[in-house]
């Protein structure tokens, strides 16, 4: 996945707000807001749930149902798109 | 004064590559703090300078400036994503603009835009494109909240214009960088000499140059009617970290007869920031000799007097150049306002 081009957004430490034209302003709070600095990388889901499960020391299953939830939402809302292969 | 206290300005100096400094916040101090922080959008800055160990202060304070950095951030994507629809308005309507102060700055002057709040967007119309900007922004539903002076006063004198949307969302339009004497004498048309541009939801953003930028930031530093801990950051920020080419700032200054605003900024932004370094540009500035009506004008905005005592302050540049109408526009419209 990545993100789309068409957004505005700002990060701060376990905080991220993102919007785009036509859409309120969404608000992510806590290590769920890394994600976004992850995929910037463009590192893949498994990879960002075994750099916050390290990060954090959350057990892995719990930051996994995190990570795709947040995923799909920031999908459904446009700030996302799947890559070739996803 | 609050903005003196020594935390906000260990913070509003924090990032800059000067000596590192610490500061303290007492609990008896935090309410009047996150105040100043909150109203001079200091947020970040201060949350950075806690999280960095440069400011100690008690827990329910640090977490009120998160909180006030967290509004903040909401606030600067808000206006972004309307910037995104004023752009595409202003390309589609052949307007020659160019952004500045808080998104330009952001963007191109913070290593993290995060740094650099704002409330409202400011943009630089090129005086040919004047009525093409304001009819093609009403034409998305921008509306402008104060009347004009009178028939022709903006192209002629004004500062320029307050256009709100149904959100009560900002954006600024302006004719020039000030009322009164330096805005007038200063033409905006060498403003748009050179310029940088930013990529913003994949759209190009045309901003002023760097030069032009930290001329800005001095004009509002100088001469705004907000001259808190923030806009003499930006001249910081401008002159230390962004490294721009403050020759080229003064030698315009000295061409349009408004070395007197720089001079005043930046050293007073060494004094407001208590910069140790030296500069060659506060050299400069420490050798200027600021006759008696730029002295005068500048204490007229630094006081923030009245909208009109500053515009007023243009009446000597404006002697056969239509001076008597000015004054007549200005003085006998009462319950008519401009902009500030």
């Amino acid at each position: 996945m990545r993100r789309r081009t068409n957004i505005v957004w700002r990060r701060a430490p376990g905080f991220l707000a993102l919007s785009r034209e036509g859409r309120d302003v969404t608000v992510v709070h806590g290590a769920a807001a890394d994600i976004w600095e992850l995929i910037e990388g463009g590192v893949d889901k498994t990879s960002i749930v075994t750099t916050l499960t390290a990060r954090y020391g959350a057990p892995a299953e719990v930051v996994r149902t995190d990570v795709e939830e947040l995923i799909d939402l920031l999908t459904d809302q446009g700030y996302l798109e799947a890559t070739d292969g996803e | 004064m609050a903005s003196r206290h020594p935390a906000l300005v260990v913070a509003s100096r924090h990032g800059i590559p000067v000596h590192s400094r610490t500061g303290d916040i007492t609990d008896g101090e935090a309410d009047r703090l996150i105040h100043v922080i909150r109203r001079d959008r200091l947020a970040g800055y201060m949350a950075t300078a806690i999280a960095e160990g440069a400011v100690a202060a008690p827990a329910d304070f640090a977490a009120a400036v998160v909180d006030a950095w967290h509004n903040q951030l909401i606030a600067a994507v808000d206006l972004e994503r309307l910037l995104i629809g004023v752009a595409r308005a202003l390309d589609g309507a052949g307007v020659e603009w160019r952004l500045t102060k808080g998104p330009a700055l952001a963007h191109l002057d913070f290593p993290d835009p995060s740094l650099r709040t704002f409330g409202d967007v400011d943009v630089l119309i090129h005086p040919d494109s004047w009525d093409r900007a304001v009819a093609a922004l009403a034409g998305i539903g921008w509306t402008r909240d104060a009347l004009e002076v009178s028939p022709g006063f903006d192209g002629r004198f004004g500062k320029g214009v307050t256009l709100t949307n149904t959100d009560s969302l900002e954006v600024d339009l302006h004719r020039r960088l000030a009322i009164g004497r330096f805005g007038l004498r200063l033409d905006t048309r060498a403003l748009f000499e050179g310029g940088d541009e930013f990529v913003l939801a994949g759209r190009r953003i045309p901003a002023l140059s760097g030069p032009n930028r930290l001329l800005h930031g001095c004009f509002h530093a100088a001469l705004g009617g907000w001259r808190e801990l923030r806009a003499f950051r930006d001249v910081a920020q401008l002159m230390l970290v962004s490294e721009v080419d403050w020759q080229q700032t003064i030698a315009t200054a000295e061409r349009f007869k408004v070395q007197a605003v720089v001079a005043s900024a930046l050293i007073e932004t060494w004094d407001r920031l208590e910069l140790e370094l030296h500069h060659d540009a506060l050299t400069w500035a420490r050798g200027q000799r600021i006759g008696r009506l730029d002295a005068h004008a500048l204490g007229v905005f630094a006081r923030e007097e009245p909208f009109r005592m500053q515009a007023m302050t243009a009446l000597p540049v404006l002697v056969g150049r239509g001076a008597l109408r000015y004054a007549w526009d200005l003085g006998l419209k009462p319950g008519r306002r401009g902009r500030r």
